[in-house]
């Protein structure tokens, strides 16, 4: 809301944004890094979730219709600007612990001990790019900050990844800059954490983990790529705790998920970045949204058929961020195989888009499970006509409604309760092409791992990573 | 310089783009004034406006709300063209000012 209303400032309107009064300081620290720090606020007492609709009538009028008022008739403060640091100015000296100590008061860490970003340190991070350090990638928010190429090393260097990483890391921040990725949404309170993923020759040679444990500290390579995700987040975007990342209860950052490609070629299936439209030769970065994660034990089965059906089951157990398809959006949740996995489909002649045709026709949702809000927005997705052939339509239904205690009641012609949805079942996915299938993961076990994917919110991108000109010469000094 | 015990480090930041700005002018009086309503379509805005809908022409006669169906959805999938449509529709119907809503 923050966002559309400083659109409207700019074109010279005054606005006042309303919110919940627990949001009122996210939205300020928004505020703040789009330049406006005053911009006024009508609060609403407590979340409008827990409160009856005729209560949250009362206080619009009661309470937050005078701050409207005023929000719209007074001039707040302006913001004076702050002079701000160079890219090579030293801003602090001292021990290690006096380091780590400053960046932490100054919430430049997470609370880990940071590698001092020294000069030496950075440069050397920059001679595994060929772009100038003043190279600006994007402008990211809700600082409204540069993506520097320097900025990529420095948040690199403290995250303890390797000089060796940068093309990666570059092509993250890439990543991150593109309009299609909307970071703008990730302080947003189901606190989206993001699956990185990497595909091509660089998971073998610069060390990464792609077998048993993929997903586990231990590999420097997927561990430190990842931790510089959040650190990215943190210093350039400005996503702060108690301030712009209003998640609600957050998560960790993602360890770097690599794909196995040696077993894709031994069964012949395209690696994951000719999914997304590159050559096989590439190597390819792809960020995506992952909130809610389920592991799906022990999907194996002697047949295909019974593995594909356990994990489109867990599929809806995950909900897979459901209520976005019902506001008419697609969902690209992320399915990871284990090569076990993936052997007793193969065996049946499956081929890597017929399992995702599979998926996509077998994840189906149990009416009866929706309650409270995802409940109302099921019906209003009906109401507004999204989906129909997919989730049903108000012909399809007749009467129907949720319940005083947030559940769903079908009613017949005479207005008799039929069911609560008990046996009612809806498509959750548009498309097989949504899916986004990893292999990956411990080859001896028959786990499957489901990502939900947040619609619009941290849609799947994907960019190559490019290599310096120098590359095998510095990757040999290095050895 | 580093030696084993002194570190001379950088900023991890990097320069804000958005230094200086100022808000809109607040206006006089809503009297008389057209107030457009900006809604993401989720945490009971619309209760909210239609609350400031029956008070707010109480105080201010002749102040024109005009309703968030009018807008389109401001966050979802198509935010982008939602408010990159905003100048020519608030210009068109006379907007002296903007409600918009909701953050939870």
């Amino acid at each position: 809301m923050t966002r559309a209303s400083i659109v409207v400032e700019k074109l010279g309107i005054p606005t006042v944004t309303l919110c919940c009064d627990g949001f009122k300081t996210a939205g300020s620290f928004t505020a703040k890094g789009e330049g406006y720090p005053n911009l006024p606020f009508a609060t609403h007492p407590g979340h409008v979730n827990t409160t009856p609709n005729d209560e949250v009538y009362k206080n619009a009028v009661d309470i937050m219709l005078g701050q409207v008022i005023t929000g719209l008739t007074v001039q707040p403060k302006d913001a004076k600007p702050k002079k701000e640091p160079g890219i090579r100015d030293i801003i602090f000296s001292g021990t290690y612990e006096d380091v780590n100590d400053y960046f932490l008061a100054r919430e430049w860490s997470e609370g880990l001990p940071i590698v001092p970003p020294t000069l030496e340190k950075v440069d050397e991070f920059m001679k595994f790019t060929d772009r100038k350090a003043d190279d600006v990638l994007g402008i990211l928010k809700p600082d409204n900050r540069q993506a520097t190429i320097w900025s990529v090393a420095v948040n690199g260097v403290m995250s303890g990844c390797r000089p060796e990483y940068m093309p990666i890391l570059v092509a993250i921040t890439e990543a991150l800059c593109d309009p299609n990725f909307t970071q703008e949404n990730l302080g947003h309170t189901p606190a989206t954490e993001v699956m990185t993923i990497l595909s091509g020759s660089l998971v073998k040679d610069l060390n990464f983990n792609c077998t048993q444990g993929a997903l586990r500290p231990g590999f420097q390579a997927n561990t430190s790529i990842g931790r510089f995700w959040r650190m990215y987040l943190r210093n350039v975007c400005g996503y702060l705790p108690h301030k712009t990342d209003k998640g609600c209860y957050g998560d960790n950052f993602r360890i770097v998920l690599a794909e196995n490609d040696d077993y894709l070629e031994q069964i012949g299936w395209e690696p994951y970045r000719v999914d997304r439209g590159f050559e096989k030769a590439d190597n390819v970065i792809t960020v995506m949204s992952c909130t809610e994660r389920t592991q799906g034990i022990e999907v194996g089965w002697p047949t295909a058929e019974g593995i594909l059906t356990a994990i489109e089951k867990r599929m809806a157990e995950n909900h897979m961020f459901i209520q976005f398809f019902f506001r008419g959006q697609r969902m690209k949740p992320l399915v990871i195989l284990t090569p076990t996995i993936v052997d007793s489909l193969v065996r049946e002649g499956y081929t890597k888009e017929a399992v995702k045709e599979h998926f996509c026709k077998g994840a189906k949702f149990r009416l009866c499970n929706l309650s409270n809000r995802l409940a109302e927005r099921f019906v209003t997705g009906v109401e507004q006509g999204n989906w129909p052939e997919l989730i049903g339509s108000k012909e399809s239904y007749g009467d129907f409604k949720v319940n005083a205690d947030g559940k769903l009641e079908f009613y017949d012609e005479n207005g008799n309760l039929t069911d609560m949805g008990e046996n009612r079942m809806i498509q959750m996915m548009a498309a097989p092409e949504d899916f986004q299938l990893i292999v990956s993961g411990d080859p001896a076990r028959d786990h499957v791992i489901i990502g939900a994917q947040n619609g619009f919110i941290g849609r799947p991108t994907s960019k190559k990573v490019e290599l310096p000109e120098k590359w095998e010469e510095l990757r040999r000094n290095k050895r | 310089m580093s030696n084993t015990n002194q570190y001379e480090v950088v900023w991890p930041a990097t320069p804000s783009t958005t230094q200086g700005a100022k808000l809109a002018k607040r206006l006089d009086t809503l009297e008389g004034k057209v107030v457009a309503e900006l809604w993401d379509w989720v945490f009971k805005g619309d209760i909210m406006f239609e609350a400031f809908r029956a008070e707010l022409p109480k105080r201010y006669p002749g102040i024109k709300l005009i309703s968030w169906e009018e807008f389109g959805e401001i966050h979802g999938a198509n935010e982008y063209e939602v408010l990159a449509a905003l100048p020519q529709k608030f210009k068109e119907m006379g907007v002296d000012a903007v409600i918009c809503g909701v953050g939870c």
